[in-house]
Protein backbone atom coordinates (compact mmCIF):
# COMPACT_ATOMS: atom_id res chain seq x y z
CA UNK A 1 0.00 0.00 0.00
CA UNK A 2 1.53 3.47 -0.81
CA UNK A 3 -0.85 6.07 -0.64
CA UNK A 4 -1.39 9.77 0.01
CA UNK A 5 -4.64 10.77 2.60
CA UNK A 6 -6.07 14.24 3.92
CA UNK A 7 -6.55 14.49 7.48
CA UNK A 8 -9.10 17.10 7.05
CA UNK A 9 -8.65 18.69 10.51
CA UNK A 10 -4.96 19.52 10.04
CA UNK A 11 -5.48 20.46 6.31
CA UNK A 12 -2.51 18.20 5.62
CA UNK A 13 -1.59 15.32 4.24
CA UNK A 14 -0.62 11.92 5.26
CA UNK A 15 1.44 9.35 3.04
CA UNK A 16 0.86 5.81 3.87
CA UNK A 17 3.86 3.56 2.56
CA UNK A 18 3.34 0.15 4.48
CA UNK A 19 6.26 -1.67 2.42
CA UNK A 20 8.88 0.67 3.95
CA UNK A 21 8.15 -1.52 7.26
CA UNK A 22 10.33 -4.08 5.77
CA UNK A 23 13.02 -2.01 4.83
CA UNK A 24 16.87 -2.45 5.18
CA UNK A 25 17.30 -1.94 9.32
CA UNK A 26 20.82 -0.80 10.68
CA UNK A 27 22.68 -3.72 8.68
CA UNK A 28 26.22 -4.54 9.76
CA UNK A 29 28.77 -2.80 7.67
CA UNK A 30 29.81 -6.25 5.93
CA UNK A 31 26.21 -5.77 4.48
CA UNK A 32 25.85 -1.93 3.94
CA UNK A 33 23.70 -1.34 1.04
CA UNK A 34 25.40 2.14 0.19
CA UNK A 35 28.75 0.84 0.11
CA UNK A 36 30.95 0.06 -2.86
CA UNK A 37 30.80 -2.94 -4.29
CA UNK A 38 34.46 -4.56 -4.65
CA UNK A 39 35.69 -8.19 -5.17
CA UNK A 40 35.21 -8.36 -1.00
CA UNK A 41 31.41 -7.32 -1.25
CA UNK A 42 29.31 -10.46 -0.65
CA UNK A 43 26.21 -9.05 -2.51
CA UNK A 44 25.85 -6.53 -5.25
CA UNK A 45 25.38 -2.68 -3.03
CA UNK A 46 23.22 -0.38 -4.20
CA UNK A 47 26.65 1.22 -5.69
CA UNK A 48 27.29 -0.92 -8.96
CA UNK A 49 31.30 0.49 -8.44
CA UNK A 50 34.21 -0.07 -6.91
CA UNK A 51 34.59 3.70 -5.56
CA UNK A 52 32.61 6.81 -6.56
CA UNK A 53 32.33 10.45 -4.96
CA UNK A 54 28.71 11.27 -4.72
CA UNK A 55 26.14 8.62 -6.10
CA UNK A 56 22.36 9.73 -5.98
CA UNK A 57 20.12 6.94 -7.02
CA UNK A 58 16.35 6.01 -5.92
CA UNK A 59 15.17 4.98 -2.81
CA UNK A 60 14.29 1.21 -3.03
CA UNK A 61 11.87 1.85 -0.31
CA UNK A 62 10.14 4.80 -1.85
CA UNK A 63 7.04 6.52 0.27
CA UNK A 64 6.51 8.69 -3.01
CA UNK A 65 6.83 6.98 -6.86
CA UNK A 66 6.93 8.65 -10.41
CA UNK A 67 4.51 5.88 -11.52
CA UNK A 68 2.53 5.09 -7.89
CA UNK A 69 0.27 2.43 -7.66
CA UNK A 70 -3.43 3.40 -7.23
CA UNK A 71 -4.81 3.59 -3.70
CA UNK A 72 -5.96 0.37 -2.70
CA UNK A 73 -8.76 1.91 0.08
CA UNK A 74 -11.80 3.61 -1.78
CA UNK A 75 -12.03 7.09 0.12
CA UNK A 76 -15.99 7.55 1.42
CA UNK A 77 -17.52 10.18 2.67
CA UNK A 78 -15.53 13.50 2.80
CA UNK A 79 -11.97 11.49 2.95
CA UNK A 80 -9.37 11.97 0.17
CA UNK A 81 -7.11 9.75 -1.06
CA UNK A 82 -4.79 9.91 -4.02
CA UNK A 83 -1.62 8.22 -5.61
CA UNK A 84 1.29 8.98 -3.88
CA UNK A 85 3.01 10.30 -6.56
CA UNK A 86 6.50 11.94 -6.42
CA UNK A 87 10.21 10.55 -6.02
CA UNK A 88 12.74 10.14 -3.18
CA UNK A 89 16.28 9.44 -3.71
CA UNK A 90 18.52 8.48 -1.61
CA UNK A 91 22.43 10.88 -1.88
CA UNK A 92 25.60 8.95 -0.91
CA UNK A 93 28.26 11.17 0.41
CA UNK A 94 31.39 9.03 0.21
CA UNK A 95 32.27 5.63 -0.34
CA UNK A 96 33.91 5.38 3.50
CA UNK A 97 31.41 3.78 5.38
CA UNK A 98 32.52 5.19 8.55
CA UNK A 99 32.87 8.75 8.09
CA UNK A 100 30.13 11.48 8.42
CA UNK A 101 29.12 15.03 6.62
CA UNK A 102 31.02 16.87 9.41
CA UNK A 103 34.28 14.83 7.86
CA UNK A 104 34.24 14.99 4.43
CA UNK A 105 36.30 18.00 3.77
CA UNK A 106 35.46 21.26 1.98
CA UNK A 107 35.34 19.69 -1.71
CA UNK A 108 33.35 16.98 -0.86
CA UNK A 109 31.19 19.58 0.36
CA UNK A 110 31.29 21.75 -2.58
CA UNK A 111 30.90 18.97 -4.96
CA UNK A 112 27.39 18.27 -2.52
CA UNK A 113 25.84 21.80 -2.96
CA UNK A 114 26.17 21.20 -6.77
CA UNK A 115 25.00 18.04 -6.60
CA UNK A 116 21.63 19.25 -4.40
CA UNK A 117 21.17 22.22 -7.04
CA UNK A 118 21.41 19.74 -9.87
CA UNK A 119 19.01 17.29 -8.07
CA UNK A 120 16.21 20.82 -8.11
CA UNK A 121 16.72 20.82 -11.65
CA UNK A 122 16.88 17.89 -12.45
CA UNK A 123 13.57 17.20 -10.47
CA UNK A 124 11.69 20.66 -11.07
CA UNK A 125 11.95 19.96 -14.77
CA UNK A 126 10.03 16.44 -14.01
CA UNK A 127 6.98 18.30 -12.26
CA UNK A 128 7.62 17.95 -8.74
CA UNK A 129 6.00 20.87 -7.10
CA UNK A 130 8.81 21.13 -4.25
CA UNK A 131 11.95 19.43 -3.67
CA UNK A 132 13.42 18.93 -0.63
CA UNK A 133 17.21 17.53 0.37
CA UNK A 134 17.52 16.11 4.06
CA UNK A 135 19.40 14.52 6.09
CA UNK A 136 18.47 12.19 9.39
CA UNK A 137 21.60 11.73 11.21
CA UNK A 138 22.10 9.93 14.16
CA UNK A 139 20.27 6.78 15.34
CA UNK A 140 18.32 8.64 18.12
CA UNK A 141 17.13 10.29 14.95
CA UNK A 142 16.02 6.97 13.61
CA UNK A 143 17.80 6.64 10.54
CA UNK A 144 17.87 2.45 9.25
CA UNK A 145 22.11 2.91 7.66
CA UNK A 146 24.92 3.91 8.77
CA UNK A 147 26.67 4.98 5.80
CA UNK A 148 26.82 8.83 5.52
CA UNK A 149 24.01 10.02 3.46
CA UNK A 150 20.92 12.26 2.97
CA UNK A 151 17.88 12.02 0.50
CA UNK A 152 15.58 14.23 -1.44
CA UNK A 153 12.21 14.07 -1.52
CA UNK A 154 10.23 15.18 -4.70
CA UNK A 155 6.68 16.03 -3.37
CA UNK A 156 3.40 16.38 -5.46
CA UNK A 157 2.44 19.74 -3.64
CA UNK A 158 4.28 22.17 -1.23
CA UNK A 159 4.32 20.33 2.21
CA UNK A 160 2.31 22.24 5.06
CA UNK A 161 5.68 23.36 6.92
CA UNK A 162 7.28 25.54 4.06
CA UNK A 163 3.40 25.88 2.89
CA UNK A 164 2.91 27.82 6.42
CA UNK A 165 6.12 29.42 6.19
CA UNK A 166 5.54 30.60 2.64
CA UNK A 167 2.07 32.17 3.64
CA UNK A 168 3.98 34.00 6.56
CA UNK A 169 6.52 35.81 4.42
CA UNK A 170 3.79 36.44 1.97
CA UNK A 171 2.16 38.53 4.48
CA UNK A 172 5.28 39.92 5.38
CA UNK A 173 5.47 40.74 1.37
CA UNK A 174 2.24 42.22 1.27
CA UNK A 175 2.39 44.77 4.09
CA UNK A 176 5.75 45.82 3.88
CA UNK A 177 6.98 45.11 0.28
CA UNK A 178 10.22 43.33 1.58
CA UNK A 179 11.25 39.53 1.78
CA UNK A 180 10.61 38.72 5.37
CA UNK A 181 14.18 36.53 5.13
CA UNK A 182 16.24 39.40 4.55
CA UNK A 183 14.70 41.39 7.35
CA UNK A 184 15.55 38.45 9.71
CA UNK A 185 18.71 38.13 8.59
CA UNK A 186 19.42 41.91 8.94
CA UNK A 187 17.38 42.11 12.54
CA UNK A 188 19.94 39.14 13.56
CA UNK A 189 22.94 40.74 11.93
CA UNK A 190 22.70 44.05 13.90
CA UNK A 191 21.65 42.30 17.06
CA UNK A 192 24.44 39.76 17.18
CA UNK A 193 23.50 37.52 20.39
CA UNK A 194 22.50 34.50 18.40
CA UNK A 195 25.20 34.72 15.42
CA UNK A 196 27.13 31.72 15.20
CA UNK A 197 29.25 32.35 11.43
CA UNK A 198 29.25 35.75 9.39
CA UNK A 199 31.09 35.32 6.04
CA UNK A 200 30.79 38.43 3.33
CA UNK A 201 27.50 36.45 1.90
CA UNK A 202 26.40 33.73 4.50
CA UNK A 203 24.54 34.07 7.74
CA UNK A 204 24.71 30.94 10.45
CA UNK A 205 22.39 31.63 13.46
CA UNK A 206 20.10 30.08 15.88
CA UNK A 207 16.81 31.74 15.49
CA UNK A 208 15.00 34.11 17.54
CA UNK A 209 12.47 31.44 18.82
CA UNK A 210 13.81 28.23 18.05
CA UNK A 211 12.36 24.86 17.97
CA UNK A 212 15.22 23.15 19.28
CA UNK A 213 18.04 24.29 21.71
CA UNK A 214 21.22 23.97 19.30
CA UNK A 215 18.93 24.65 16.04
CA UNK A 216 20.59 26.66 13.63
CA UNK A 217 19.38 28.35 10.29
CA UNK A 218 22.06 28.93 7.42
CA UNK A 219 20.61 31.78 4.76
CA UNK A 220 22.74 34.17 1.85
CA UNK A 221 22.64 37.23 2.98
CA UNK A 222 21.29 38.49 -0.38
CA UNK A 223 18.28 37.08 -1.64
CA UNK A 224 18.49 33.89 -3.30
CA UNK A 225 15.19 32.18 -3.39
CA UNK A 226 16.09 28.48 -4.78
CA UNK A 227 19.76 26.63 -4.41
CA UNK A 228 20.25 26.88 -8.25
CA UNK A 229 20.62 29.93 -8.04
CA UNK A 230 23.64 30.28 -5.94
CA UNK A 231 26.57 31.85 -8.22
CA UNK A 232 30.04 30.25 -7.75
CA UNK A 233 31.38 32.54 -5.27
CA UNK A 234 27.94 31.53 -2.98
CA UNK A 235 28.50 28.08 -3.88
CA UNK A 236 32.30 28.08 -2.26
CA UNK A 237 30.87 29.62 0.56
CA UNK A 238 28.26 27.51 1.62
CA UNK A 239 30.27 25.02 1.67
CA UNK A 240 33.11 26.49 3.52
CA UNK A 241 30.21 27.69 5.94
CA UNK A 242 29.02 24.19 6.11
CA UNK A 243 32.93 22.86 6.60
CA UNK A 244 33.47 24.92 9.71
CA UNK A 245 29.55 24.28 11.39
CA UNK A 246 29.38 20.62 11.20
CA UNK A 247 32.81 20.08 13.13
CA UNK A 248 31.67 22.54 15.63
CA UNK A 249 28.55 20.21 16.31
CA UNK A 250 30.73 17.37 16.68
CA UNK A 251 33.30 19.46 19.29
CA UNK A 252 29.71 21.32 20.99
CA UNK A 253 29.26 17.77 23.40
CA UNK A 254 32.29 15.95 22.32
CA UNK A 255 30.26 13.13 19.66
CA UNK A 256 29.00 13.44 15.94
CA UNK A 257 26.14 15.26 16.87
CA UNK A 258 22.61 13.85 15.25
CA UNK A 259 20.65 16.18 13.68
CA UNK A 260 17.52 16.69 11.23
CA UNK A 261 19.11 18.89 8.05
CA UNK A 262 16.81 20.20 5.46
CA UNK A 263 17.42 22.71 2.72
CA UNK A 264 14.11 25.06 1.87
CA UNK A 265 13.49 27.07 -0.68
CA UNK A 266 11.45 28.19 -3.71
CA UNK A 267 8.78 25.82 -4.48
CA UNK A 268 9.69 23.94 -8.24
CA UNK A 269 6.28 23.93 -8.69
CA UNK A 270 2.41 24.86 -7.46
CA UNK A 271 0.66 28.07 -7.30
CA UNK A 272 1.60 31.16 -5.09
CA UNK A 273 -1.86 31.57 -4.66
CA UNK A 274 -1.83 28.68 -2.10
CA UNK A 275 0.03 30.51 0.05
CA UNK A 276 -2.07 33.89 -0.14
CA UNK A 277 0.58 35.41 -3.13
CA UNK A 278 -0.83 36.39 -6.69
CA UNK A 279 2.91 37.29 -7.33
CA UNK A 280 5.44 35.09 -8.15
CA UNK A 281 7.49 32.17 -5.86
CA UNK A 282 10.60 33.55 -6.08
CA UNK A 283 9.82 36.62 -4.62
CA UNK A 284 8.35 35.06 -1.05
CA UNK A 285 11.08 32.55 -0.88
CA UNK A 286 14.40 32.73 0.46
CA UNK A 287 16.63 29.71 0.94
CA UNK A 288 18.06 28.32 3.80
CA UNK A 289 18.93 25.78 5.34
CA UNK A 290 18.09 24.45 8.68
CA UNK A 291 20.04 22.05 11.20
CA UNK A 292 17.96 20.91 14.38
CA UNK A 293 19.99 18.45 16.40
CA UNK A 294 17.73 16.86 19.37
CA UNK A 295 20.55 17.18 22.14
CA UNK A 296 19.83 19.62 24.81
CA UNK A 297 22.83 18.87 26.81
CA UNK A 298 25.43 16.11 26.43
CA UNK A 299 23.17 13.42 27.37
CA UNK A 300 19.54 14.78 27.08
CA UNK A 301 18.08 14.90 24.71
CA UNK A 302 14.64 17.25 23.35
CA UNK A 303 11.60 15.17 23.09
CA UNK A 304 8.28 15.86 21.19
CA UNK A 305 5.79 15.31 23.56
CA UNK A 306 2.76 16.95 24.96
CA UNK A 307 3.39 20.62 24.32
CA UNK A 308 4.91 19.65 21.02
CA UNK A 309 2.89 17.29 19.43
CA UNK A 310 -0.47 18.15 20.44
CA UNK A 311 -0.25 21.42 21.41
CA UNK A 312 2.35 22.66 18.26
CA UNK A 313 3.43 24.66 21.16
CA UNK A 314 7.67 24.21 21.27
CA UNK A 315 9.13 24.52 24.62
CA UNK A 316 13.09 24.68 24.49
CA UNK A 317 15.61 24.74 27.47
CA UNK A 318 18.44 26.53 26.64
CA UNK A 319 18.61 30.12 25.72
CA UNK A 320 19.16 31.08 22.02
CA UNK A 321 22.07 33.54 22.67
CA UNK A 322 23.42 30.65 25.22
CA UNK A 323 23.49 28.38 22.63
CA UNK A 324 24.83 30.54 20.16
CA UNK A 325 27.55 31.61 22.33
CA UNK A 326 28.27 27.98 22.90
CA UNK A 327 27.90 27.00 19.33
CA UNK A 328 30.23 30.60 18.61
CA UNK A 329 32.88 28.92 21.02
CA UNK A 330 32.44 25.65 19.24
CA UNK A 331 33.05 27.07 16.15
CA UNK A 332 36.44 29.03 17.19
CA UNK A 333 37.97 26.19 18.81
CA UNK A 334 39.20 24.56 15.42
CA UNK A 335 42.08 23.07 16.21
CA UNK A 336 43.48 23.44 12.28
CA UNK B 1 23.68 -4.11 -11.47
CA UNK B 2 23.45 -1.81 -14.02
CA UNK B 3 21.87 -2.48 -17.56
CA UNK B 4 22.19 1.61 -18.89
CA UNK B 5 25.25 3.12 -20.22
CA UNK B 6 27.60 5.02 -18.09
CA UNK B 7 29.01 7.25 -20.41
CA UNK B 8 30.33 10.62 -18.16
CA UNK B 9 29.33 13.50 -19.52
CA UNK B 10 29.35 16.96 -18.08
CA UNK B 11 25.76 18.18 -16.33
CA UNK B 12 26.02 21.50 -18.55
CA UNK B 13 25.76 19.71 -21.72
CA UNK B 14 23.12 16.81 -20.73
CA UNK B 15 19.82 15.77 -22.06
CA UNK B 16 18.04 16.76 -19.22
CA UNK B 17 19.52 20.52 -19.56
CA UNK B 18 16.86 20.87 -22.53
CA UNK B 19 13.99 20.12 -20.58
CA UNK B 20 15.46 21.65 -17.40
CA UNK B 21 15.73 24.98 -19.96
CA UNK B 22 12.22 24.73 -20.58
CA UNK B 23 11.25 25.16 -16.87
CA UNK B 24 14.30 27.51 -15.58
CA UNK B 25 16.03 29.28 -18.60
CA UNK B 26 18.25 31.33 -16.23
CA UNK B 27 19.15 28.51 -14.18
CA UNK B 28 23.03 28.13 -13.90
CA UNK B 29 24.98 24.76 -14.16
CA UNK B 30 28.13 24.06 -13.15
CA UNK B 31 30.73 22.63 -16.07
CA UNK B 32 33.21 21.55 -13.57
CA UNK B 33 30.44 18.96 -11.92
CA UNK B 34 30.85 15.57 -14.32
CA UNK B 35 27.72 12.91 -13.76
CA UNK B 36 27.19 9.79 -14.75
CA UNK B 37 23.39 8.15 -15.59
CA UNK B 38 22.51 4.81 -15.34
CA UNK B 39 19.64 2.70 -15.02
CA UNK B 40 20.03 -0.20 -12.18
CA UNK B 41 18.74 -4.18 -12.91
CA UNK B 42 15.17 -3.01 -11.11
CA UNK B 43 14.53 -0.08 -13.22
CA UNK B 44 15.48 2.59 -10.65
CA UNK B 45 17.89 5.61 -11.53
CA UNK B 46 21.17 5.95 -9.99
CA UNK B 47 23.46 9.30 -10.98
CA UNK B 48 27.63 9.21 -10.23
CA UNK B 49 28.93 12.58 -9.79
CA UNK B 50 31.92 13.89 -9.56
CA UNK B 51 34.02 17.15 -9.86
CA UNK B 52 37.44 17.78 -11.06
CA UNK B 53 39.15 20.53 -9.07
CA UNK B 54 42.14 22.51 -10.44
CA UNK B 55 44.48 23.45 -7.47
CA UNK B 56 43.55 27.08 -8.27
CA UNK B 57 39.99 26.46 -7.48
CA UNK B 58 40.50 24.80 -4.33
CA UNK B 59 42.63 27.94 -3.15
CA UNK B 60 39.83 29.91 -4.20
CA UNK B 61 37.46 28.22 -1.96
CA UNK B 62 40.07 28.29 1.23
CA UNK B 63 39.66 32.38 0.45
CA UNK B 64 36.31 31.98 -0.28
CA UNK B 65 35.47 30.30 2.95
CA UNK B 66 37.80 32.20 5.29
CA UNK B 67 41.23 29.77 5.38
CA UNK B 68 38.71 26.96 6.22
CA UNK B 69 40.49 23.49 7.08
CA UNK B 70 40.30 20.68 4.17
CA UNK B 71 39.74 18.39 6.61
CA UNK B 72 40.54 15.36 4.40
CA UNK B 73 43.88 15.46 3.89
Amino acid sequence: MSERRYDRYSGQWVTVATHRQDRTFLPSAHYCPLCPTTEETTVATEIGRSDFEIAVFDNRFPSMWPQPPQPKVTATGGNRIEPAYGRCEVVVYSADHNTTLAEVGIERLRLLVDVWADRYLVLAAEGHAYVMPFENKGEVIGVTLEHPHGQIYAFPAVPSRPLRALTTAAEHRASTGRCLHCDVLADELADGARLVVVTDGFLAWVPFAPRFPYEVHIAPRTHVSALPDLDEVQRDELAGLLARLLPAYDRLFGFALPYVMAIQGRPSGGDPQEAGWSGGWAEISHLMVEFTPPHRSENRLKYLAGAELMGGAFVIDVAPEQAAARLRAAVASDPA
Amino acid sequence: MSTGPAQPEPVSASSDEDARADCHPALPVTAATMREIETMADGRRRITYYRRISQAERTGWQEAAGQVRISNE
